[in-house]
């Protein structure tokens, strides 16, 4: 291949990576925490028994790396660029205008891949039937050639879905007749699968695997199948070597269109702000990174879903900031903090952590178990069986955990794990009380039990008063800090605002205040009451009062 | 020279194929697992595979005699019987008992254990059994199914999953195990209850405007033009402490009886309103009777561990569908601070076997559930003991000759349910159970995170128009239940 195409590829293996690494990172991460690719005949005949099974497994293998978003989007890159190679190995001369129309479908393809939900199967299935198209090119015997076009093409749909119709397209290119006696072979193939296979006809015909959603058909992949076959069907009517100015306006205006392509959902991605900023703080929450969500939180604070500021507030409890750093940014009620009421496979990974460290294993274990059902493609997750493997063993399940940890022994990256020592001091502090039933409306009641048992248990203390504070429940606030409250304490910062705006309800001012405030605390009450009483704007508020529990209670969600 | 090297060559051969496995005897059977060890079998049913728990074993051999043959098995750890030979020294030695002899090289050395016997009855089963596998999970599903399993072989077809449509499969049952009637329920955005009856399968509305909801536990009356129902608003709540963790309960249930032939869901009066709450319809073999579990309404969450069922029966008319006035108590389980569930009277008239726990009606949640059984006859009840294990013992159904019954069973691991089989003759004495065969059965179920769900019964394999059930279900047109 010349020098040039391949400088080229080159180019666009780092484009492609630099683009998938930076731009969308959390999006390869969490593909690989919504799979469990186990070392086994049995995983490995379950996922190949269905269309595009063996493009499926072989995306999944690769999709283990993905833990590394680098090497994911490297991954990502090769692929693609292998895709390109492929592609251009049917043509004997590669003028630099075809080059250019190559680059299309794989603008297509990595615009695809900056979905989170877009499987590897998709490319995989691309680059196994056009493998297979160039096995078969190969095959000087005409009569033999038709013959193994004929009896590779159901045995594609099987390997690789769908998608393996370019197969025939690229076979065109040799041999049109045995690509055009193939069409109603894969018709006859496909149409068996709707008799044989327990999937949507869209499913079978569009892909079952190549999406998270397994009743969704995306387009992309469609869309780059026939953008490569514009090469394959335009070299017999255009010239072999192209003109210097045609080559040039050909590839410049294939390359900035597939730019654009490639690019905007990156740009997009700003468009669906909630789904990102859930997604970025779920996959730090998911890390343990409580100082990384800090600084995220720093630069900006989440404001756009509840699960986003629960992981901040999580992570200011990890670091000994709560309830201090509560007010530095955007609450909008308890739901930041503790819920289970979204069943999705994004959020409650994210609550689970939160009542986990609690103590609250129960709810930790349901809402993991709920997150991986939800997997919308069926599949299991390596990280929420280590969450398993972890909450059955405090619960005293130990078969149940070591069947979960059996199985991450057949996978790559996790066979060695083990729970680590300090879940027994979990289970030494957790609630035994037998018919206990929790939920959002009981929360309240959950976490004075939890509190009763164990008055060690600071967090669950912290998310009591949090809880009454967030509700704009005062009276509640101050009975429990009344009953938890330890005498030598040093109050903090948001329980002294909470506690003075309770005393100001009902007194004119402070004196015989039974609680023993920090300096100043009460004179800015006065200051926000005073001017709060001047009808002062709330721009005004926010600037002098933004990070006090006053302003919230009084003008959060106005 | 070539005739020696070939004596020599064959010698080795013979050698190498003789049994290596003289060793020294230990006066204790094996540990197996599944646990075979007694269990009494019919004689179609699929070899009962099981693997030798030691870990440090590295060779069995295993053979299994009776007066009529034997066969052999060798391997790593566990077994694997021809099936062919299986079934015909089975077949052979029905009414007689095999010995089971495990040799086991551990440690370089070969042990043989004192045998153990599996019983093989006179008494055939059913073709297979129907039931649903899906994860013991909350509130989400991931993929779920309704599977057939052959039980003379270790084949299982998938009826209907839900990669087919967007949704729940749910309660299924057919006539007295003949699936040529056949009910099954769909929950989710495309909600349906499929019937099939008469030959055909259609798509049915079960909720009417004198409902709460829909039309849910089924139970066919044996001539097939009557099926009852429980219609149930069912919740779930989620415990915080290591004992329990997921309680399901009905917020309210009434029972009807859809006449198949006219289309109408009947509706007794006794049987409506909010003053009790039931549920778990059964029809007595002779389908004269209607059994039932009721249950005081009582409120939720603060009251969850005193709502009890009982069991109560009425008369039921099968010219007319109509049900009689008078409700009798068959058994006061809540006196006892106890609930009754799944009432499931046998097919031959003599028996009704239920589950009893502590409190509710879900009783696959609740480690303490165990299987009873009641002679109707005689009114006496008592658990079978020789059943019921540490952990939990529900849903159960008979067989076509009242001769088996498959139940549920948690004690594997106490959360994923797994399938036993139990023989009772005559007199309701009830063999040892023993476990659903499969290939492998030791990898089998650790590798499986489902939970078989709902197991009956079928005489012969169903005849379920897959692709037709398919595309009813993701179809908006319903039957509505008149």
């Amino acid at each position: 291949m010349k020098i040039y195409l391949k400088i080229t590829l080159a180019a666009e293996f780092l484009c492609a990576t630099f683009l998938l690494a930076l731009g969308v990172p959390e999006h390869l991460v969490f593909q690989e925490r919504c799979q469990l690719f186990l070392w086994t005949g049995e995983y490995f005949h379950e996922v190949i028994s269905v269309p595009g099974g063996l493009s499926d497994w072989l995306g999944r293998f690769f999709t283990q790396f993905f833990l590394n978003p680098w090497i994911g989007a490297a991954i990502i890159s090769a692929l693609l660029v292998a895709f390109q190679r492929l592609l251009l190995g049917f043509f004997e001369k590669v003028p630099l205008w075809l080059f250019g129309l190559t680059i299309l479908p794989v603008a297509i393809l990595c615009a695809f891949y900056t979905n989170e939900n877009a499987m590897l199967s998709a490319v995989i299935a691309l680059i196994l039937s056009l493998l297979a198209a160039h096995g078969v090119s190969r095959i000087n015997d005409r009569p033999l050639r038709m013959i193994v076009a004929i009896v590779l093409t159901p045995l594609l749909y099987m390997a690789c879905g769908p998608l393996s119709l370019i197969f025939l397209m690229a076979l065109s290119v040799r041999d049109w007749k045995a690509a055009f006696i193939g069409l109603p072979v894969l018709f006859l193939t496909v149409l068996a699968a709707t008799w044989v296979f327990q999937y949507p006809i869209k499913s079978l015909v569009g892909g079952i695997h190549y999406y998270r959603f397994l009743q969704t058909v995306r387009p992309e992949p469609w869309y780059a199948l026939v953008a490569a076959t514009f090469p394959i069907l335009l070299r017999r009517f255009l010239p072999k070597d192209g003109s210097s100015l045609v080559n040039a306006i050909v590839v410049a205006v294939s390359a900035i269109v597939s730019l654009l392509i490639a690019v905007r959902p990156v740009l997009d991605k700003n468009i669906n702000h909630q789904k990102e900023e859930t997604l970025k703080y779920t996959i730090l929450s998911q890390n343990e990174d409580w100082n990384g969500i800090i600084e995220a939180a720093e630069k900006k604070w989440p404001s756009l879903s509840p699960v986003s500021v629960a992981c901040v507030n999580l992570a200011l409890a990890k670091t000994g900031q709560f309830p201090d750093g509560l007010f530095k940014g955007f609450q909008n009620g308890p739901q930041g903090l503790i819920s289970d009421k979204k069943v999705d496979f994004i959020s409650p990974l994210a609550f689970a952590q939160v009542y986990w460290a609690l103590g609250l294993v129960d709810s930790a274990q349901r809402l993991v178990y709920e997150a991986q059902e939800s997997i919308p493609d069926f599949q299991k997750s390596s990280y929420c069986y280590k969450w398993l493997a972890r909450t059955n063993r405090v619960n005293g399940d130990i078969t149940v955990s070591e069947k979960y940890m059996e199985a991450l022994c057949h996978t790559l990256f996790y066979h060695k794990w083990r729970p680590s020592d300090d879940i027994d001091k979990i289970s030494s502090s957790r609630l035994t009380v037998k018919d206990m039933v929790s939920s959002d409306e009981n929360i309240h009641e959950v976490l004075s039990l939890l509190v009763g048992r164990d008055s060690s248990n600071t967090m669950a203390r912290d998310y009591l008063l949090a809880y009454d504070m967030l509700s704009l429940n005062l009276d509640g606030f101050v009975a429990d800090y009344n009953a938890t409250h330890k005498s030598r304490e040093v109050v903090s910062i948001a329980y002294a605002e909470a506690l003075a705006l309770a005393w100001a309800r009902d007194h004119r001012d402070f004196d015989g205040i039974p609680w023993t405030l920090p300096d100043g605390i009460t004179d800015r009450c006065v200051s926000f009451f005073g001017d709060r009483g001047a009808n002062r704007p709330k721009g005004a508020m926010k600037n002098k009062y933004g990070t006090t529990y006053w302003y919230y209670y009084f003008y959060h969600g106005k | 020279m070539i005739r020696r090297t070939i004596i020599i060559l064959v010698s080795a051969v013979l050698l190498a194929a003789c049994s290596t496995t003289a060793g020294r005897s230990v006066a204790e059977e094996p540990e197996i697992y599944p646990d075979y060890k007694g269990v009494t079998v019919p004689f179609g049913i699929a070899p009962l595979d099981f693997a030798v728990t030691d870990s440090l074993v590295s060779s069995i051999d295993v053979s299994v005699s009776g007066m009529s043959g034997s066969l052999r098995s060798r391997g790593r750890s566990y077994t694997r019987f021809p099936m062919r030979r299986w079934h015909r020294l089975l077949k052979a030695s029905a009414g007689q008992t095999l010995n089971v002899t495990v040799k086991a090289k551990k440690e370089g050395e070969w042990i043989t254990y004192e045998p153990f016997s599996i019983h093989v009855s006179q008494d055939p089963s059913d073709f297979g059994l129907v039931y649903r596998k899906l994860a013991p999970g909350y509130i989400s599903y991931s993929k779920m199914g309704i599977y057939e399993r052959d039980l003379s072989s270790f084949r299982e077809r998938a009826l209907i999953e839900n990669t087919s449509f967007t949704g729940c499969v749910n309660c299924h049952t057919s006539n007295r195990c003949d699936p040529e009637s056949f009910s099954l329920h769909i929950r989710g955005a495309h909600g349906a209850t499929l019937l099939r009856a008469h030959g055909a399968l259609d798509a049915y509305d079960t909720k009417t405007d004198s409902t709460s909801g829909f039309c849910v536990y089924p139970y066919w009356h044996h001539s097939g033009k009557y099926i009852a129902y429980s219609i149930n608003t069912t919740r779930q709540a989620f415990h915080e402490g290591p004992d329990k963790i997921i309680e399901v309960f009905d917020h309210a249930s009434d029972i009807g009886v859809y006449d198949v032939d006219n289309g109408k869901l009947l509706l007794p009066p006794s049987l409506k309103g909010d003053h009790k709450w039931e549920t778990f319809p059964a029809f007595s073999a002779d389908g004269k009777t209607l059994f039932f579990c009721s249950a005081t309404p009582r409120p939720i969450p603060d009251s969850l561990s005193a709502i009890r069922y009982n069991l109560l029966k009425m008369e039921f008319d099968p010219a007319t569908g109509e049900t009689g006035k008078v409700i009798e108590t068959v058994l006061d389980a809540e006196a006892d601070d106890k609930s009754v569930s799944f009432p499931r009277p046998s097919y031959d008239g003599k028996y009704l076997m239920y589950t009893l726990s502590d409190y509710g009606n879900f009783s696959i949640w609740h480690h303490e559930a165990d299987l009873w059984l009641l002679n109707l006859e005689t009114g006496e009840t008592r658990p079978i003991d020789e059943v019921n294990s540490e952990d939990t013992e529900s849903f159960h159904n008979w067989d076509s000759s009242s001769r088996w019954f498959v139940f549920s069973s948690r004690r594997d691991d106490g959360l994923h349910t797994r399938l036993y089989l139990c023989h009772i003759d005559e007199n309701g004495v009830c063999a040892k159970p023993f476990m659903l065969p499969q290939r492998n059965p030791k990898r089998y179920y650790s590798s499986l995170f489902l939970s078989f769900n709902a197991p009956e019964f079928v005489n012969h394999p169903v005849p379920f128009q897959t692709h037709k059930a398919a595309r009813l279900i993701n179809s908006e047109d319903r039957t509505p239940f008149k």
